[in-house]
């Protein structure tokens, strides 16, 4: 979520940069919004103040003694004004945060722009392709060679796009994970978690995935609305969802190895063949909690020259 | 971490190369990306393996996921950075398409080896 003060006062700005990413923001409308909050959280004052003033009085009205039902009458018509304000306060509010959740991130400066990922840019290549003096298979024939590499077979104990391994090629997917975490457990310092597949609503709101992109999410059919997680970066990040963490736990580097489910609902049959895109793959996810401060420090570091904007936009860190 | 999912591609012996997705190409609370695609000889390209992602306060705000820091009256909010790491399969299908052998087997790079029982070569 953008901070609310980048689209409260600095709109102009920060609609260009989403322009960036091909994303058009509503301005008219979060303006709207906006002086429709503002209005009412001052009707919401000076109805409270107001309330306050009528209800001191109805204590001297009383010492005096006068009659106070009229008072008694008016505080109880304040109040229930001040509810019905409070009330729609509170709708206005909750439309507010339904159209920033709906906002993406803004990108950093140093992106490149572009519509695609044709127009991404190529930083550096490492190894050499390998020239084969026999003819290369893929890895779908050559699973199906040996048979250890089985579409069919899971293709019918459930459907297309999964996999079933076996044999010497289920023992090298075991053995890719586990070199992935001992390597980042023993060598980088990470922290191995085994964590649920299924997630409930507020951690896919957490990291983004809800309220815009749930069709691209498994949803269990039950009332709890829990969800097959699309990474294991949803469970991971949520662990500090709504907490405070001392500086010192910091930087928390977390590590997990789970199957990942994604409904592919917009591949429109691109990459049918093979393990390319799955409903369910493992993957091992790293996931980095670190402080702004540390953050800001860095990106000083790297980026000597950025536009007055950009600071404003707090740390907008290179890594 | 960019550095650590290309270091387990190199200890693979899978070739790689590292893109800068654009402004249109990155995810939702994505400020910045980098992907690291392998080479895949059977489609004589690279595809994507694995992705990283500085996400700054984006997540964090959405989550309130916060610090205490002993100079600030406040707490602070998180930034948060996600690794991919890599995908396992699609590794694997690297790894089966880039050191297959005229014979069917497959070259078992070394640092899996000690997973594999030893084994060097991997009858399939």
């Amino acid at each position: 979520m953008l901070d609310p003060k980048l689209l409260r006062g600095d709109l102009d700005a920060t609609a260009q940069q989403l322009a960036r990413r091909g994303f058009e923001l509503d301005k008219a409308a979060l303006q709207a919004l906006e002086s429709r909050r503002r209005e009412l959280q001052t009707q919401t004052e000076q109805l409270q103040n107001e309330r306050n003033t009528r209800s001191k009085s109805i204590g001297k009205a009383k010492a005096n003694g006068e009659d106070i039902q009229p008072l008694l009458d008016e505080v109880s018509d304040l109040g229930d004004r001040l509810d019905a304000a409070k009330r729609e306060l509170a709708e206005v509010q909750a439309e507010w945060d339904d159209a920033i959740s709906g906002i993406p991130n803004l990108p950093h400066e140093s992106v490149p722009e572009g519509k695609s990922e044709d127009d991404n840019v190529e930083l550096h290549r490492w190894g050499t392709p390998r020239e084969f003096d026999f003819e290369v298979l893929d890895h779908v024939d050559l699973g199906k060679k040996s048979g250890y590499l089985d579409f069919e077979l899971a293709a019918k104990l459930t459907g297309a796009r999964f996999a079933v391994m076996r044999g010497p090629i289920a023992r090298l997917h075991r053995a890719l994970a586990q070199f992935m975490l001992d390597t980042q457990t023993q060598q980088h310092g990470y922290e191995e978690c085994y964590v649920p597949y299924m997630v409930n609503r507020d951690s896919l709101m957490g990291t983004g995935q809800l309220p815009k992109f749930g069709e691209d999410l498994f949803k269990l059919n039950d009332e709890r609305e829990y969800h097959l997680i699309p990474t294991s970066e949803v469970p991971l990040t949520n662990f500090v969802r709504d907490e405070i963490v001392e500086l010192a736990a910091l930087p928390m580097k977390l590590t997990a190895h789970t199957p990942c489910f994604r409904s592919e609902a917009g591949s429109h049959g691109r990459d049918t063949r093979g393990m390319i895109r799955q409903h369910q793959f493992d993957k091992s996810r790293w996931c980095k909690l670190w402080s702004r401060r540390r953050a800001t420090k860095r990106w000083k570091r790297c980026a000597a020259t950025q536009k007055p904007f950009c600071r404003r936009l707090s740390c907008r860190i290179g890594w | 971490m960019r550095g650590h999912a290309e270091a387990i591609l190199q200890a693979l012996e899978l070739p790689y190369r590292v893109v800068t997705l654009c402004t249109g190409d990155m995810g939702f609370g994505a400020a910045k990306t980098y992907d690291l695609e392998v080479w895949l000889p059977s489609q004589n390209t690279y595809r994507e393996i694995s992705s990283v992602s500085n996400c700054e306060d984006f997540q964090a705000r959405r989550m309130q996921a916060r610090y205490r820091h002993p100079d600030a009256k406040k707490p602070q909010l998180l930034h948060t950075l996600n690794g991919s790491g890599l995908a396992v399969g699609r590794c694997l299908l690297a790894v089966l398409e880039n050191h297959q052998q005229a014979d069917g087997s497959i070259t078992v790079p070394a640092p899996l080896q000690p997973y594999l029982g030893g084994l060097e070569r991997l009858a399939l």
